[in-house]
């Protein structure tokens, strides 16, 4: 039994040793071979390796730093975030890993619990609502349209798919809507509410991803027609609005990674496909982006080489450009400018067939101009801001 | 620098064990200055990472002790040794004093309506377990309980030992003072030391960690309802438990992967069936070290009794304070206080006549409520919190409290099992048995090491919350 005991230390500290100095070395080795500063499925940019200043040497700024910048290049971290995101979803079964709910055949985001304030509501809608007034007035001084368009993200759209302990937001939700259209109402400030619309067409689901906060291709088309029919009804425009028959339904073969699959990194697939939606006859256009001189590539779809592939959401419009120019030289149409966050990329996708021109730009990343000196400058027939339900109340960037 | 730092296990560890075993051990121990100066090195380098301008404190500190404890034997007379006792002893708690509490002593003063700059002096981490080891070797010479160390290097690496540095527990100078002189490195020592190590990494990483994450969530504002407050206390009261004792654990283990024994610090303190009883098992080397060097000098219990719950008061008072500058820490202590004057002049002869079961439970309500005190920011928010937890938020129950207990259900079943001694009986059964016993009694807690080590390491790597509690301490 001595023997027996002394071989049971022996290989524990074997153990031990094997792994830290195993790590140690890899490590070593990983970055002088192999450095990588991208984690895909965690969709970030690794920590940078500190800068070595005598004021965060002394205050241990730079070492908290470096401890942050070692377990990002640690050895097998990728595994090991597979692995341990496995043990929660397979073993320990946890209701929500990596922050996404696991509910039935849908992956959704994990919404902290919250005491809803009306009177934080009440304060942000007044400023939201002031600002879209601001530019409700600015674009009719010279005859144009504004219309402010919200599309519900896709934990409103599952709302009843959440467990009934977690918080779906259904109370912050219904809320911060009913708030923010009754102040729109009061100041005539345009709007179209996807979510009503929507749930006139049938099922909120249907047009929303189960795996990703934005909603569908064919999400992205009813907001198009409704853009189109609310202009077109109030302008006498007589825009040709896309029918059915006038478009086709092209569904990509590839693996859809959605923000929340893509949390679980990749470990999980829902048999959910990307779309594109393609007018059938053609219209030639240019396309120009971040404000460049030169013509990029004429497309408004980022389709993958092949078929094994994966897919993004910046599969519409190549995802979030800061600025985008479309021109279709047909100078009888209408020019419009479309921003807000990533919900507008699918829509641009199909909206830019109807217009001259088409802008799309996301103010979390332009920052040559204001948005009312763009306005000023270009006066677009029309104006439209896509915001979905998360982000109605954020002020910032595209709230602004 | 943590022990649950990915940077102390794959970098700082192995170099170390590098630089440390490639000297031999030496057989009449003359290469132990070597190991001593190498561990002395790493010590400095392991408190540098958290501030390199601290090291200067933490230096301050130790020619602070050296020369007190080499001149305050010197004097002939006894009134010179005293005064050179007194003067080390205050500047080594100026020196925490300052640090710890000036902020909190001038934002006491200006709230008094007193003309006095607030301050914002950053508290350096570890200090006030370094500066409590520091001083217990200087009155254990004076008292002639130790030896005077001549080797300020000796003296510096007791003081600055890494594995008790940050987070103790609060090594008295006698318990080491062998090992500093004359150690050996054996398999046995060292393979517990990594048995011991191994198994605090994870219940810090496993446990502590996915308590806190609950602690933090529910302490960020009031609590909702009455669950969520209770399920919120809980959670706190299982993180402070298994993060300090898996701090002490991993402390321990890496003393003895370098030779040194250290006292234990814990003892199941959850399954203490008094009050008196929960503190003769919880921050034991705290608890000791108040015991020996505050409560017998100002008299102990062997004075009248007035006397007695006045000492008891001081040391409860202090004990509070120790643990951070704010008066939720002083209500703390005097907290406790009240409870040992009350079990110990009051419900001396009804506590044993309680059933043991329901003796458990009230200890342990009476510990769950100390710590919302303990945890919270300001005693108002304590109040409000411990009234949400007896109903008077109004909403009894929400799906968050279920939330918490689902996501965390594996922690929470493991919490409960780990408050319990059942290793240490299982093990005791085993070492009695036969031979199948016998190989269960060695495998078993070596691989149950090995693969909470594992799933401990998982969780670091993949970057789950893994917070600092002491830093108010």
């Amino acid at each position: 039994m001595k023997k027996f005991e002394k071989f049971c230390r022996i290989a524990l500290c074997a153990v031990f040793l094997a792994v830290i100095f195993g790590i140690f070395a890899l490590t070593a080795y990983r970055m002088k071979t192999n450095y990588q500063g991208y984690s895909y499925f965690e969709n970030r940019n690794l920590t940078p390796f500190p800068e070595v200043k005598a004021e965060t040497v002394l205050d241990g700024t730079f070492f908290s730093d470096f401890e942050d910048w070692m377990r990002d290049h640690v050895a097998g971290r990728g595994a090991v975030l597979k692995y341990h995101t496995l043990l929660n979803m397979d073993v320990l079964r946890r209701p929500v890993v990596n922050e996404v709910v696991m509910a039935d055949g849908v992956y959704l985001p994990y919404n902290k619990p919250e005491a809803v304030d009306e009177d934080e509501i009440a304060e942000y809608v007044k400023l939201i609502s002031s600002n879209l007034a601001r530019h409700t007035y600015a674009v009719r001084r010279y005859g144009g349209e504004f219309y402010y368009v919200a599309v519900p993200c896709q934990y409103v759209c599952y709302e009843d798919s959440y467990p009934w302990y977690l918080n779906s937001r259904a109370e912050y939700t219904e809320k911060s809507c009913t708030a923010l259209f009754a102040a729109l109402d009061s100041l005539g400030v345009k709007y179209i509410d996807m979510k009503a619309r929507f749930e006139e067409l049938g099922n909120l689901p249907e047009f929303s991803s189960k795996v990703d906060n934005h909603f569908s291709i064919f999400g992205a088309y009813e907001t198009y027609r409704a853009i189109l029919e609310r202009y077109n009804s109030e302008t006498g425009a007589g825009l040709d609005v896309l029918d059915g028959d006038e478009y086709t339904v092209t569904e990509l073969p590839n693996n859809y990674v959605g923000s929340r699959t893509r949390k679980l990194l990749g470990l999980r697939r829902a048999d959910e496909k990307l779309s594109l939606i393609t007018p059938k006859v053609s219209v030639p256009f240019t396309r120009w982006n971040y404000g460049s001189d030169i013509p990029g590539e004429p497309a408004v779809y980022k389709t993958p080489q092949n078929e094994w592939e994966d897919v993004l959401y910046d599969l519409y419009m190549g995802g979030d450009v800061s600025i985008t120019r479309i021109e279709t030289d047909r100078s009888e149409l209408p020019k419009i400018l479309i921003y807000g966050d990533s919900f507008t990329n699918p829509v641009e996708s199909i909206i830019w067939y109807n217009f001259d021109t088409m802008w799309s730009l996301d103010m979390r990343h332009y920052d040559k101009m204001t948005l009312d000196e763009f306005i000023e400058e270009n006066k677009p027939d029309v104006v439209v801001c896509i915001r979905d339900y998360e982000s109605l109340l954020d002020p910032y960037f595209n709230g602004q | 620098m943590l022990f649950t730092n990915t940077d102390f296990l794959i970098l700082f560890l192995p170099l170390l064990f590098l630089c440390y075993f490639i000297i031999p051990q030496g057989k009449d121990g003359r290469l132990l200055w070597w190991k001593n100066f190498v561990l002395l090195a790493f010590s400095a380098v392991f408190y540098g990472f958290n501030g390199v301008r601290f090291l200067g404190l933490l230096g301050a500190s130790i020619v602070i002790n050296y020369v007190g404890g080499l001149t305050v034997t010197r004097p002939a007379s006894r009134a010179a040794r005293r005064v050179i006792f007194i003067l080390t002893l205050v500047a080594n708690f100026a020196l925490l004093g300052y640090f710890k509490y000036a902020n909190f002593a001038t934002e006491v003063a200006a709230n008094l309506g007193l003309s006095v700059r607030v301050t914002s002096i950053v508290l350096p981490v570890g200090i006030s377990f370094f500066t409590f080891q520091g001083a217990s070797y200087v009155i254990d010479v004076y008292r002639g309980d130790a030896a005077v160390q001549k080797n300020p290097l000796k003296v510096a690496l007791y003081v600055a030992l890494f594995p008790q540095l940050v987070a103790g527990p609060i090594v008295r100078y006698t318990t080491v003072e062998r090992e500093l002189n004359a150690r050996r490195h054996t398999l046995e020592l060292f393979s517990d030391g990594v048995e011991r190590f191994m198994i605090g990494f994870a219940k810090k990483m496993i446990l502590a960690n996915a308590m806190g994450e609950i602690a933090d969530q529910v302490f960020a504002a009031d609590p909702s309802t009455t669950a969520v407050a209770w399920v919120g206390a809980i959670a706190y009261t299982f993180q402070i438990y298994f993060d300090f004792s898996a701090y002490s654990d991993m402390a321990i283990g890496l003393g003895k992967m370098f030779g040194f024994r250290f006292e234990e610090n814990f003892n199941y303190p959850y399954v203490a069936s008094s009050v008196t009883d929960f503190w003769r098992r919880w921050h034991i080397s705290l608890s000791t070290w108040f015991r020996d060097y505050v409560y017998i000098p100002l008299g102990g219990n062997r004075c009248s009794k007035a006397r007695h719950i006045f000492n008891l008061m001081v040391v409860w008072t202090l004990t509070g304070m120790w643990h951070g500058a704010a008066w939720t820490f002083i209500l703390w202590g005097a907290y406790f206080g009240v409870l040992l004057i009350a079990e110990k002049y009051l419900l001396g002869k009804i506590l044993p006549k309680i059933p043991a079961v329901i003796r458990h439970i009230l200890v342990l309500l009476i510990v769950v409520i100390s710590w919302v005190l303990f945890r919270s920011d300001t005693i108002g928010y304590a109040a409000r919190y411990v009234g949400v937890m007896f109903g008077a938020g109004g909403n009894l129950f929400s799906g968050e409290a279920v939330y918490y207990l689902l996501q965390y259900l594996p922690e929470f079943v493991l919490c409960v099992i780990g408050c319990f001694p059942l290793g240490k009986l299982i093990k005791k059964r085993l070492s009695d048995g036969g031979t199948f016993p016998q190989i269960v009694y060695h495998a078993a807690p070596k691989l149950y090491a090995v693969v909470v080590f594992a799933l401990g390491y998982m969780k670091l790597v993949s970057g789950s919350f893994n917070p600092f509690i002491y830093f108010r301490f």
